[in-house]
């Protein structure tokens, strides 16, 4: 039950996308079915399933997804490039996900870019995204070391061209709450789009900064099952909800029955060994 | 403000409450003092029946009494020159017990701290009223309680800073992690200039703590503070430690887990081979960790050559494509990521133009 005066956030669960790409984790073509038709049954509303420019493989098993009678929008992740967005349509998705870098550590250190290329770039994608038809969100990667300034203008573009939403993105989990509230809340009243906050758990404060957007006015949120995902992984959808719900905040209604169902699956699937001296040192 | 931060450890009363053996309880409370660790908490029935006396209980020892005057004494008779008594307050006067303990802690000349284990359920006004109902009392820190959990991290921040301009005391912070805010909190009970926190290693514990290990390295990173902490060995301490509890540390765990700089993604591995900062929040090294590029589903074509010259191997452009498309085909099926031998025996198989045979 939605309780009185309480906001609804929209959780975007990426755990078939930022989730499989923890270091050593494989999803088989049967636990992709299998995550995605429980995610649905538990009420997601967004679910953010791959990469289909990652390969003919990833996109025949994105395919099998797109053909469950699944009511959750499926989302294709997709970089500002042009096959990209080729493979995503080839595919058959119909709402695109495009993600950009945004400070200046990601955009020249990286990518050797400058700010208006990648901003040219995603507005070329866009339009492409577009003119076929498809529904479009746009990520601002490592948001939290960018100038808040330039994420405006992702912003701007993203909105001109009809994104439903924006992704805050903090990549590698360097926030806080205290200046996640400070941060999404200058944000928010200058932004012409609706806010997804996306955290990592670097630091172990994914839940709390996730709390901390929606408190500064983010109206959605990315999480992954059991909090799967790159290093010590993404914002814990379990945890996440029970904060959210706690603090005043409506998701949607979740059996605890299917979200136990969805730790244990994706706990078994996401199985990988401590690394150790059979593996690359950098 | 640059006081540091003294931690509280509630690890070792974990352990003794759960009749970890009296050996490895003792080398825990070394190693942890090693670590930097200046407080470390014992309640006073487990201090007994684990037989500590002079000989073990140092400065860095405070035994956690009920509020009753005779353990005190008890504390005292053992040895300990610090307690922390835990109080329940009820909306109304401070309990007189806890006058009576106080006055005999003064004439042991024992430091005593008082716990205010249900600080966060009731106004600030009211927490304003018990402290200063305190002021003429030789105390040494009041501990902001958060036992039910009720915290946020903006209201720890709002109240832990009011509480702090109320108290000439030292203030203390003790969150509780049942919604897994328990970090965020401490954290910002540090910047709201709270210089005294609780944690355990892990967070372990039955109404489960801060983790240790994650305030320690947020304070550093996100508040550019300094501590007495030696982290350098932190992953492989905090496992001893968990493997003396029963428990391992999972692979993801935060700051402390061995995969958490394991990079497999193109675009990440491309990154941190540029600049480790790309992607990662503190290096490695800082915990006793290593870095490691896996090459699994989501390699890049730069990992794959990194991989490769590793072995001594420098293919070209069209070869390199090639055997990424066969490594995408084979992890897929295998459900795990390649180890150097087996991309080396991948890259040998390449004559005849098919690397799908190695299947």
């Amino acid at each position: 039950m939605k309780p009185a005066n309480s906001r609804v956030v929209d959780l975007v669960d990426t755990t078939l996308r930022d989730g499989e790409q923890a270091a050593g984790v494989v999803f088989s073509l049967e636990e992709k079915i299998t995550i995605a038709a429980t995610l649905d049954q538990a009420g997601l509303r967004y679910i953010e399933a791959g990469i289909p420019a990652m390969g003919a493989e990833e996109r025949e098993a994105l395919r099998s997804i797109l053909s469950l009678p699944l009511k959750a929008e499926l989302i294709a992740w997709n970089r500002a490039k042009r096959e990209d967005i080729e493979a995503s349509i080839a595919c058959g998705f119909s709402f695109l996900h495009i993600s950009v870098p945004s400070s200046n550590l990601h955009i020249s250190n990286k990518l050797n870019k400058t700010p208006e290329i990648v901003l040219k770039e995603l507005e070329e994608a866009l339009q492409m995204a577009r003119s076929f038809g498809c529904d479009v969100s746009v990520g601002a990667e490592d948001a939290s070391r960018a100038d808040p300034e330039y994420f405006l203008q992702i912003a701007e573009a993203a909105a001109k061209w009809g994104a439903r939403h924006i992704r805050f993105a903090d990549t590698v989990g360097c926030l806080e709450p205290l200046s996640v509230f400070r941060a999404i809340r200058y944000l928010v009243s200058r932004c012409p789009l609706p806010i997804e906050f996306h955290g990592h758990n670097d630091f172990g404060m994914a839940t709390a900064n996730t709390l901390a957007a929606v408190q500064a006015g983010a109206l959605m949120a990315s999480t992954t099952i059991r909090g799967l995902g790159e290093r010590a992984g993404n914002a814990n959808f379990q945890q996440v909800y029970h904060a959210l719900e706690r603090f005043g905040y409506y998701t949607s209604s979740i059996d605890n029955e299917i979200i136990a169902n969805l730790n244990k699956l994706v706990k078994k699937a996401a199985y990988r060994p401590p690394f150790g001296k059979m593996e690359y040192i950098h | 403000m640059s006081m540091r931060i003294n931690y509280s450890d509630q690890t070792l009363s974990v352990a003794a409450l759960s009749h970890v053996p009296k050996t490895k309880l003792i080398l825990m409370g070394e190693l942890l003092q090693r670590i930097g660790i200046s407080t470390i908490d014992i309640p006073i029935e487990q201090a007994k029946i684990y037989g500590f006396s002079q000989g073990l209980i140092n400065n860095a020892f405070r035994a956690v009494i009920k509020p009753v005057v005779g353990d005190v004494d008890t504390a005292y008779r053992l040895g300990f020159q610090r307690i922390s008594v835990p109080y329940h307050h009820k909306t109304g006067e401070l309990s007189n017990v806890v006058y009576e303990l106080l006055e005999k802690a003064r004439r042991l000349k024992v430091d005593c701290s008082l716990e205010i284990e249900n600080a966060s359920s009731f106004p600030v006004s009211e927490l304003a009223a018990v402290i200063n109902s305190l002021k003429d009392q030789q105390l040494d820190t009041v501990i902001y309680g958060d036992r039910y959990s009720l915290m946020e991290p903006l209201r720890t921040y709002n109240i832990l800073k009011h509480v702090r301009q109320l108290t000439e005391f030292n203030v203390e912070f003790h969150a509780h992690d049942g919604y897994h805010l328990a970090t965020a909190n401490t954290l910002s009970a540090i910047k709201a200039g709270v210089r005294h926190v609780a944690t355990s290693v892990t967070g372990v514990g039955n109404a489960k703590h801060a983790p240790f290990e994650e305030v320690v390295l947020a304070a550093r990173h996100l508040c550019s503070l300094s501590d007495n902490i030696a982290a350098q060995d932190f992953a492989a301490e905090c496992a001893i430690i968990a493997t003396y509890l029963g428990k391992e540390i999972p692979v993801d765990k935060a700051i402390i887990g061995k995969n958490i700089f394991a990079h497999e993604s193109g675009l990440h591995v491309h990154g941190v081979m540029k600049n480790p900062s790309i992607y990662e929040a503190f290096p490695p090294e800082e915990v006793g960790l290593s870095r490691f590029l896996i090459i699994g589903k989501h390699s890049g074509s730069a990992a794959l050559q990194a991989a490769l010259s590793k072995l001594g191997i420098e293919p070209s452009t069209a070869e390199l494509q090639k055997l990424l498309k066969s490594v995408r085909t084979i992890v897929s099926h295998k459900k795990s990521h390649l180890t150097p031998y087996e991309l080396l025996h991948l890259y040998n198989r390449r004559e005849g133009g098919s690397y799908e045979a190695s299947q």
